[in-house]
């Protein structure tokens, strides 16, 4: 069944084709959960959330993007809205000097989605928010500032923090060297 | 590493990542899709409900705030009409109206006989008019003027305004509201021909009409003095018919009710309502029907589908309660089947299984011994059936009043049937399959909650004082699909039909 017909048939409440739907889209879907959660438990309620409002606003859709993204839009509003029920920290945390990974990107063919995933899931919740925010979604920090009720130098300052942290996270994990 | 290099590369790697899901988060989203589905109906039936009350406790209050500018006069209970007969009330004679001012006049046309206009009703007039027969009056026969104190009519006011509350807390249903306020004089022929509810005027009554005259029977009253013999005058309980003109003042009017009487208070409703039903089919691909018995094993796979339904009947018992003047809002129980009609078109495969004694040669001592053998047949198969799906309802409805009148009334209803119970009863044996072509494989509940909304018009006729006979033409429109195990095709069904019933007026 093509994605279009899955749509319609969403859009018309059938119960099979919304099957289909989070059939197919579940596990990516979970996985932009698990980014932002960092918590199994409330990364299921994030998802099951999301889908049942995905459900509900499928008619939305206006096939201008790709359906993912649109789907990933609304899994990401959902989750910022659980992460905005437990207050989230943007303080900055002291800074280690970060030697920089290789220049060469065959270096991260060795580093697995999987592990990219859980080092991103390693970096505390404000640093990770902006930074899925922004590199993953590519909301601008303007617009990070608006969801996040903070001021756009924090949403630049968390990204620069987050992207340091995560590069360290990475070169500690795989012994990753600058050239 | 540059960061926008670094950003691309997490933005590769992330993209399409896919992290496990739990095995039942499927299942989750489905209770919580039902459970908003339910919630939702609990909302609109809770809207609805508080919406009628709303609307009733404004003209409630609306029309208790009218109520409060009525002062009724009092109902003379009928010993004090006995008192009344004894001094009569408003007792006059030619030299009395000649002593008195010449505001009120009235016309003799009998003049053999005094005039009294009391009624006998005690619920009727009881301001009595009796005009002594004398020779001036047989002469003149033109104006017998006759003059009303203020002052008795202030002291009768004071007793009437008390005993009128409580009249008011016992109003019945089609009784007129009496009110005090300035009007036209009224006439005796008005006076007299006036129904129950009417008006009152008691200054400048101009009554020129027919006057039947009784004897004096208390001829000795001073005629001049008319204000203490008005005075005494225990009720003036209604005068009749209401001449709704001027406003002078110290006028007393009844004012007339509405020709219908009001429908109010609880009715218990009976009724049938022969319909029919209209019905949207889920898209199906096939429906398959296992049988199994010991020895056979059927499985037959239609792959044209075709279903209607008959003209049914639906039986309901409810009771209606009035809110106020235009509102009522009703509860009840219902019970409804439709009967569906069923053809299956298809191919079945039937697999006989047998057991044969077989000899084994193998052996030198040949035996029998028992073996299984099966047997496959496959033909087309026609399979006609009537089948059925009963329903238990509860209707929550609210009725507007739109016209009422005297024996006749004309009604909105509106509101939702919960069908707490609807099951389905398939008189085709074995274990039925559907698949849709959304790849839904029917539904798995043996009865469902399912609700429809309901829109109609009610003609009601009074065919008696407690009883009143109805005819309601109206469309009950589905809302959830009728999906359910053993149904040969999920669908929606509406339905078109008109009630007939009676409505029986509980209590007074």
């Amino acid at each position: 069944m093509t994605e279009e017909e899955l749509i319609q048939g969403c859009v018309k409440k059938i119960s099979g084709h919304q099957r289909l739907l989070f059939e197919r889209y579940a596990g990516k879907m979970m996985s932009v959960c698990l980014r932002y959660a960092n918590d199994q438990h409330v990364a299921q309620d994030i998802l099951q959330t999301g889908f049942i409002r995905v459900f509900d606003n499928i008619h939305q859709f206006r096939h201008e993007g790709s359906f993912e993204g649109w789907m990933k839009r609304i899994f990401a509003n959902v989750a910022l809205r659980h992460l905005s029920k437990k207050k989230l920290d943007f303080r900055e945390i002291g800074d280690r000097q970060v030697e920089g990974i290789s220049e060469d990107p065959s270096v991260f063919s060795k580093i697995s989605e999987a592990d990219i995933h859980a080092m991103i899931r390693m970096l505390p919740d404000g640093y990770r928010t902006v930074f899925n925010l922004n590199i993953i979604e590519g909301y601008s920090h303007d617009e990070i500032a608006e969801m996040l009720k903070i001021q756009p130098g924090t949403s630049r300052t968390q990204l620069l923090k987050a992207r340091k942290m995560l590069q360290g996270l990475i070169l500690k994990s795989f012994n990753l060297i600058t050239v | 590493m540059k960061d926008d290099l670094f950003d691309k590369l997490i933005q590769q790697k992330t993209g399409g990542h896919e992290a496990p899901v739990p095995a039942d988060a499927w299942t989750n989203i489905s209770k919580k899709k039902k459970k908003k589905r339910v919630a939702g109906w609990w909302w609109f039936t809770g809207v609805i409900l508080l919406l009628g009350l709303a609307v009733g406790g404004y003209f409630q209050v609306k029309e208790k705030n009218n109520n409060a500018s009525y002062i009724a006069i009092k109902t003379t209970s009928e010993g004090q009409n006995k008192n009344d007969q004894k001094v009569s009330s408003f007792t006059t004679t030619k030299k009395a109206s000649s002593a008195t001012s010449t505001k009120n006049s009235i016309i003799n046309k009998q003049i053999n006989e005094s005039v009294s206009t009391s009624s006998s009703s005690p619920n009727n007039v009881s301001a009595r008019i009796t005009i002594d027969k004398t020779d001036d009056l047989i002469k003149n026969k033109k104006h017998t003027e006759k003059y009303i104190s203020q002052k008795a009519l202030a002291q009768k006011n004071e007793k009437d305004e008390v005993a009128s509350i409580r009249r008011n807390k016992k109003t019945i249903a089609g009784r007129s509201k009496i009110i005090i306020t300035n009007s036209d004089p009224i006439t005796p022929e008005e006076d007299m021909d006036a129904p129950e509810n009417a008006t009152v005027s008691l200054t400048e009554n101009h009554i020129d009409e027919v006057i039947k005259a009784k004897p004096i029977q208390n001829t000795e009253t001073d005629p001049l003095n008319i204000d203490s013999t008005l005075a005494s005058t225990k009720k003036i309980d209604l005068l009749q018919k209401a001449p709704e003109k001027s406003t002078e003042n110290n006028t007393f009017i009844t004012k007339k009710d509405p020709p219908g009487k009001k429908r109010i208070g609880l009715y218990a409703d009976l009724s049938v309502t022969p319909y029919l039903s209209f019905y949207k089919n889920d898209p199906l691909i096939s429906v398959k029907r296992i049988t199994v018995t010991p020895m056979r094993k059927t499985e037959f796979t239609a792959t044209d589908i075709r279903s209607s339904t008959e003209a049914a009947f639906a039986y309901t018992a409810a009771l209606r309660k009035s809110i106020n003047k235009k509102l009522a809002v009703g509860t009840g129980l219902q019970y409804s089947f439709i009967k569906e009609n069923v053809l299956l078109s298809g191919t079945e495969t039937s697999t006989e299984f047998n057991v044969i004694k077989r000899l084994n040669p193998n052996n030198g001592n040949p035996f029998l011994f028992d073996d299984t053998v099966s047997s496959t047949s496959t033909g087309k198969r026609t399979i006609h059936a009537t089948n059925s799906y009963s329903l238990v309802s509860i209707p929550l409805l609210l009725h507007y009043e739109l016209i009422n009148k005297k024996n006749w009334a004309f009604s909105l209803v509106g509101g939702t049937y919960l069908n707490i119970s609807t099951s389905y009863d398939n008189s085709i044996g074995g274990e039925f399959q559907p698949i849709y072509s959304n790849g839904n494989t029917g539904g798995k509940s043996e009865n469902k909650f399912t609700a429809d909304l309901f829109a109609g018009l009610r003609f009601s006729r009074r065919i008696g004082t407690r009883y009143v006979a109805f005819a309601e033409p109206g469309m009950r429109y589905s809302l959830m699909k009728y999906d359910m195990q053993k149904q040969i095709n999920n669908k929606y069904i509406h339905r078109a039909g008109i009630s007939f019933g009676l409505s029986w007026k509980l209590g007074r």
